[in-house]
């Protein structure tokens, strides 16, 4: 008998390499997967990329407007900004920031800067840019109200929001995959009750649920202790969809035939669990995954957005979407909204591209 | 030999996959004659369906014809190229379910789940003929009864799910014939029936051939079907004619080793001994041997001739046979 | 000395329908249905889609289970036991001697597996190989149905299909199973790899002394590789009989309707041949017609058919069938 693929590298490869090529194919989401991972990194690193902590006010500067970065200084790369000269306006009577061409302020890199640590472990200066003094000012993407720097703002909010994400996602994961596999592998009475469950729960309309909850939990709390709380309150409805995903996994995988040949073959339920039915719709599960992280950035900015979400001092997009929402900011500080708008709008975009990809290659065999 | 309905040459369809281009018809030349049935054997992958789908156009992404002419002739004895014709425009759907219709292996891939079987039946009368929708409920009622549709007037309001398999491929072949095209293909239509159900169909079948004249193309893997129902027949292998010769010839004096070698494999009535199966397997489609796509199975394989060169169409006394023993 | 004798088996399926899922009615996949398999024969089960062939070989394999009637299976030493009745607990040993082939050679092999694990796998469970002893076991096994024990590592997706199914069988074998229960083994296959895995059966119930259950709807390769074939319409076997018998002189009018309609691959044949066409639809097995299930379509029905149900009877040696008349009608065979 001859092989019908001569390629070896074909018939040797498992599920995870088809995935891969599979998924390979797939251009957007690919670079979904690259903005997801640099995102990630943002959040993993930002005491480090940020300049300045997210809380240091610089009264001077409230309500900056961005400056340009200027890379080149005589012919020379020397990477600075501008100062700005804060004038009055007669007529609208109010502070207007006019570039100060005379004063350059050099921005360095791996400059130190601001005490911080590392992960809340290791005491560091360095931050990837900086300026040479205290107090000068460096407002890549604006101030706010206080003059703090939003850029930095933004940064530490991606950690914060990205891994409500996360933590949510696990929730619901670890919910959905114990009560789907319980109600797709048992049947019967169990399914039934499992199944009016997540009806009823998804009958329920999210927003008063979730406003009620939030509501619910007190000012006094340590922004720590909300922070888990809420992440809770948002899984308690994602789970929902997880569950119904694994559940009809398991009811299709039950009847099929090579389930059936490894019970002959005597495995037990358990065995057939693990080795036969997990591994069948472990890619599944990462993909409806990655799809169900959107939801949950989106909820949480949409409670911060309320104000029943997350509270100040904590920064996350919904936090700093929610800070700018007053007449003046729309007006005269449009940066405010439009930084952490275009950072929620990038990372639920690249998290669709991302899981579409993931569900398309999720089936490396049809 | 009347004019040729369809004359195929050299078509070729190819899919353009990631992995590569598969050629799933390379070079098929076949003819169609008026009124008679030619028969399209071969196995998986061969190529024999998408043949037939080339003809309709509707080759599926990311198939594409590639080269080759398809010269049909039109009720009004000129000729139209179908390869040269756009698959989207108004020229192939004047031909498509009008001229040529086409029957599948499962009747509900033709058959709309949420319309009546009547009332697809009707509407594609409609569509073709200027005529009242009385008098195409009356065609339709008339078409059902012709392919042996029990109680006709209830059934045209019927749903094909609520109806058999064998019944829900009379329905098909109702609305494929309701415009008396002048080509019917017939795609595996009897395979995924029960063996009484298939025998009743290729029954009708026959007689509804007998009635209107129309030809046929018939595509199967069953030597049985094609013996039963041919006229001609084209046996495929990996995207080529290997031998087209009348029925009779094909089974009583197979030229091509394939041919043979099927013929032999086959269990035969009141016989016991030893099959004598094909060695090997049928090639993988991206990995096509050179020469002569079937020398490595081939025992005649002629070694620096059938494995370098592929074989040109050789005529023999009943048609042709690609095989370079008969040069 | 019978390997299997099953007596009265009954599969049925409720019904159920409405918000509280009551019982309304059931669905009479196998409604009583006996025979018993010789140690090295091949028993054959043919009939059409819903007859009732593939639930009786799933039952008897306990991937259903029976509602009523006994599989009394005789081990190697002589002792047996109503494989109906055990817990599925205690069915281990016995799955080890009884194996099934299946129809689908790409559903039933795990695409996630290599060669290696999927046929390893009972081996692994069962005998507790690992590791070099494992890997020749296999490759030993792969050897026997013909294929390169090089392939120990590859996936199902770089085989063709009948490459597949010899996994397929091979899996099947790796026990020393007594039994073997083929559904529907060849039928997914195509005609030049079909001749090609007949073979191997034969060739593998030579050596390993198998015997056969094959489960198939296609009559001209039950007539070639069968001993015995029992013919099923609607949940029940109408007749049984050697091969030869069957095909020559059956004595069940729905055998005759069977036979007559599988085409021959010979068109001198064409116009020769008497054709019985069967009216009508399959009996439904949730409502089966009073009498003979059959009687609705059979041409030799009268009013004993319609009023009792015909039990199954002796016509000659070995040759029985379930027909009021049996041994009064002349039906028509396939002579070669």
């Amino acid at each position: 008998m001859s092989a019908t693929i001569a390629e070896p590298r074909l018939v040797l490869a498992g599920q995870w390499t088809l995935f891969w090529w599979k998924f390979r194919r797939h251009r957007v989401a690919v670079a979904g997967l690259g903005v997801i991972l640099a995102l990630y990194l943002v959040a993993a690193f930002a005491e480090f990329l940020a300049p300045f902590p997210p809380d240091l006010p610089n009264t001077r500067y409230t309500y900056a407007p961005p400056q340009a970065l200027h890379l080149f200084m005589d012919g020379a790369f020397a990477p600075h900004v501008l100062g700005y000269k804060v004038q009055i306006d007669p007529v609208a009577m109010r502070r207007v920031f006019v570039e100060n061409p005379a004063e350059r302020i050099p921005v360095r890199f791996l400059a130190e800067g601001p005490a911080y640590d590392m992960w809340g472990l290791f005491p560091m200066r360095t931050h990837l840019i900086g300026v040479d003094r205290p107090g000068q000012p460096l407002f890549l993407l604006g101030a706010d109200r206080l003059g703090r720097d939003l850029l930095s703002r933004v940064l530490y909010a991606t950690r914060v929001s990205l891994s409500i994400g996360l933590v949510g996602v696990t929730i619901s994961l670890s919910l959905g995959v114990l009560l789907g596999g319980l109600s797709g592998y048992f049947g019967g009475a169990i399914d039934t009750i499992i199944q009016r469950l997540i009806e009823l729960v998804r009958s329920i309309p999210t927003i008063p649920l979730w406003m009620g909850m939030a509501a619910a939990v007190p000012t006094s709390w340590p922004p720590l202790r909300t922070y888990f709380i809420i992440t809770l309150i948002i899984s308690l409805i994602g789970w929902t969809s997880l569950a119904r995903e694994v559940r009809g996994k398991f009811l299709v995988l039950r009847h099929e035939d090579f389930i059936t040949a490894a019970r002959l073959d005597g495995l037990s339920d358990l065995a057939i669990i693990y080795q036969h039915m997990v591994p069948s719709f472990l890619s599944h599960i990462i993909a409806a995954v990655t799809l169900a992280i959107p939801g949950m950035i989106l909820a949480e900015t949409a409670l911060s957005f309320l104000g029943i979400g997350l509270q100040p001092p904590i920064v996350s997009w919904g936090v700093l979407l929610q800070e700018s929402q007053n007449i003046r900011a729309v007006a005269s500080a449009p940066w405010l909204l439009f930084a952490p708008g275009a950072a929620v709008v990038t990372a639920v975009l690249a998290l669709n591209f991302l899981g579409d990809g993931l569900r398309d290659a999720a089936d490396p065999y049809a | 030999m009347p004019d040729p309905l369809l004359r195929i040459e050299d078509l070729r369809t190819h899919f353009f996959t990631p992995e590569g281009v598969v050629k799933s018809v390379d070079g098929v030349d076949l003819t169609v004659t008026p009124g008679r049935t030619l028969a399209v054997l071969g196995e998986s992958g061969c190529g024999k369906s998408v043949t037939a789908r080339s003809i309709l156009k509707i080759v599926d992404r990311p198939g594409r014809l590639v080269s080759g002419r398809m010269l049909w002739t039109r009720p009004d004895g000129s000729i139209a190229d179908l390869a040269s014709l756009p698959p989207t425009g108004p020229a192939i759907r004047a031909i498509r379910g009008r001229e040529i219709a086409m029957i599948f292996q499962e009747p509900m891939t033709s058959l709309g789940p949420i319309t009546s079987i009547g009332d697809q039946i009707s509407e594609t009368i409609l569509l073709h003929h200027p005529i009242s929708k009385a008098e195409a409920k009356s065609r339709t009622i008339a078409m059902l009864r012709r392919v042996g549709i029990p109680d006709p007037e209830a059934r045209i309001a019927a749903y094909p799910f609520q109806l058999s398999g064998g019944m829900r491929q009379r329905a098909m072949i109702a609305l494929a014939l309701c415009c008396a095209p002048r080509l019917l293909i017939a795609d595996e239509p009897t395979t995924a029936l029960d063996v009484t159900t298939q025998a009743n169909i290729l029954d009708l079948m026959r007689a509804l051939q007998a009635e209107d004249g129309m030809a046929m193309l018939f595509i199967t893997h069953d030597l049985g079907v094609v013996a039963e129902i041919a006229d001609e027949v084209a046996v495929m292998y990996l995207g080529r004619v290997v031998e087209q010769a009348s029925v009779d010839a094909i089974f009583h004096a197979p030229r091509h080793p394939y041919t043979r070698a099927l013929l032999r494999s086959i269990p035969r009535p009141g016989s016991r001994a030893r099959l004598e199966a094909i060695r090997g397997s049928i090639p993988h489609p991206l990995a096509r041997p050179a020469g002569c796509a079937f020398a490595p199975r081939c025992d005649q394989a002629i070694p620096g001739l059938c494995d370098t060169t592929p074989p040109d169409a050789y005529p023999t006394e009943a048609g042709s046979v690609r095989c370079h023993l008969h040069a | 000395m019978t390997l299997l004798d099953v007596q009265g088996l009954k599969v049925h399926f409720p019904i159920q329908s409405g918000l509280l899922r009551r019982t309304t009615g059931h669905v009479r996949a196998v409604d009583g249905v006996s025979f018993a398999i010789q140690p090295g024969e091949t028993l054959s089960l043919v009939g059409e889609s819903g007859c009732g062939k593939t639930t009786t070989g799933r039952a008897i394999l306990r991937i259903l289970d029976p509602t009523a009637g006994t599989i009394t299976y005789r081990q190697a030493d002589n002792t047996t036991v109503d494989l109906a009745s055990i817990d599925r607990a205690a069915l281990r040993p016995y799955r080890r001697d009884i194996r099934m082939i299946f129809q689908d050679p790409h559903a039933s092999l795990n695409p996630r597996l290599t060669v290696l694990e999927i046929i390893g796998q009972s081996l692994r469970v069962n005998q507790g190989l690992r590791g070099t002893a494992l890997e020749d076991r296999v490759a030993d096994l792969l050897r026997k149905v013909g294929l390169r024990p090089e392939y120990l590592r590859r996936y199902p997706h770089a085989f063709s299909g009948g490459e597949r199914q010899r996994i397929g069988i091979a899996r099947a074998l790796a026990l020393h199973p007594r039994l073997v229960v083929a559904d529907e083994a060849v039928s997914a296959l195509d005609v030049s790899v079909q001749a090609q895995t007949l073979n191997l059966l034969q060739d593998l119930q030579e050596e390993f002394r198998l015997t056969y259950l094959f489960i198939a709807h296609d009559l001209s390769v039950v007539e070639h590789i069968s001993d015995r074939v029992a013919v099923m319409y609607a949940g029940r076997i109408v007749e049984l009989a050697p091969t030869d018998a069957l095909f020559a002189t059956p004595r069940h009018p729905y055998t005759e309707a069977l036979l007559s309609a599988v085409p021959i691959a010979d068109p001198r044949l064409r116009g020769s041949r008497t054709r019985i066409r069967l009216q009508g639809e399959v009996a439904d097995p949730a409502r089966l017609p009073t009498g003979c299930a059959f009687h609705p379509r059979c041409r030799y029905a009268d009013a004993l058919c319609r009023a009792e149900t015909p039990v199954l009877a002796e016509t000659e040696a070995g040759h029985i069938a379930a027909c009021h008349h049996a041994s009064t009608l002349e039906l028509r065979g396939i002579t070669a």
